[in-house]
């Protein structure tokens, strides 16, 4: 993909983030879909035959309706997030740029920290009050399996940036002398 | 979401003046580089510092060298390094 396909590609993305919806508008789409979500979750649990059954369905219907608009608003802000580093390398990517790919990073430090905290949280707060917990949930505890997830996952994620860090960073070379960087490139292109 | 930059790492440019002295729109001098025209606004503010191979490209677009373009402390308007401190306290008299 070259400059002026980016360039144009970026004048259109430029023209419709002018029509973006106000913070305050995404702010109360986002806290309706996590709404509609959580709620249609309350209910399929405990309501698995009645009524509230179909109402569940609808709110997850829409949570997930809605989360498809989120996508849409996240490409009009041209940081795609998981979409992107879910495709092919092959494939279009939006053009983004190094300040856009700073805000992408960042969103996603704290998208891991929310995970991170909230699981967490969560997985105690379940610990804590495990006999309120409906069906498979308290299957779990019953096996005492609950504290064991608990301390897995609070291992796995405390120690996934590092791992990833040490997974990804190249050995330093020791002793080798210091070389000017592109050097062998330029003289195997003869300047 | 802005990238928030702290006192001390703020860097200083130049480029509305520049941008502005040769008539180019936020939009032209955005395709021109190669990034998107928001960026070029929050380079303006000094909310976002550019990389250094970013701060190049601007370098060379506009023809100048980086450290015209680019200060890690505030620059002097261009009608004071013109005309002198003494001459513009006159004018605005």
């Amino acid at each position: 993909m070259n400059w002026r396909t980016i360039s144009s590609v970026s004048e259109v993305n430029a023209k419709w983030m002018r029509n973006l919806p106000t913070r305050r508008e995404r702010r109360i789409w986002i806290v309706a879909m996590y709404v509609c979500l959580l709620g249609g979750d309350g209910l399929i649990l405990p309501f698995k035959t009645s009524a509230g059954y179909s109402i569940s369905l609808y709110l997850v219907l829409a949570a997930f309706l809605m989360v498809l608009l989120s996508i849409t608003i996240s490409l009009r802000l041209s940081c795609w997030s998981l979409p992107t580093i879910m495709m092919p390398p092959s494939w279009p990517r939006p053009p983004v740029d190094e300040r856009q790919q700073a805000v992408r990073d960042r969103s996603f430090r704290r998208a891991y920290l929310i995970v991170f905290f909230g699981s967490i949280i969560a997985g105690t707060l379940a610990y804590i009050w495990q006999d309120e917990l409906p069906g498979h949930l308290r299957r779990l505890s019953e096996a005492n399996l609950l504290p064991v997830i608990l301390v897995h996952l609070t291992i796995l994620l405390a120690s996934l940036p590092a791992v990833c860090l040490a997974w990804t960073e190249p050995d330093e070379s020791e002793g080798k002398p210091v070389e000017e960087a592109g050097l062998e490139e330029r003289s195997a292109a003869g300047v | 979401m802005a990238i928030r930059v702290n006192g001390s790492d703020k860097l200083y440019n130049r480029i509305a003046v520049l941008r502005a002295e040769r008539g180019l729109g936020r939009g032209e001098l955005a395709n021109a580089l190669g990034v998107s025209y928001q960026t070029i606004g929050y380079m303006e503010r000094g909310e976002y510092n550019p990389s250094l191979e970013l701060a190049f490209r601007v370098s060379e677009f506009f023809g100048l060298p980086v450290e015209a373009i680019f200060a890690r402390a505030p620059f002097r308007r261009m009608s004071e390094e013109l005309y002198g401190e003494r001459s513009v306290k006159e004018a605005s008299r």
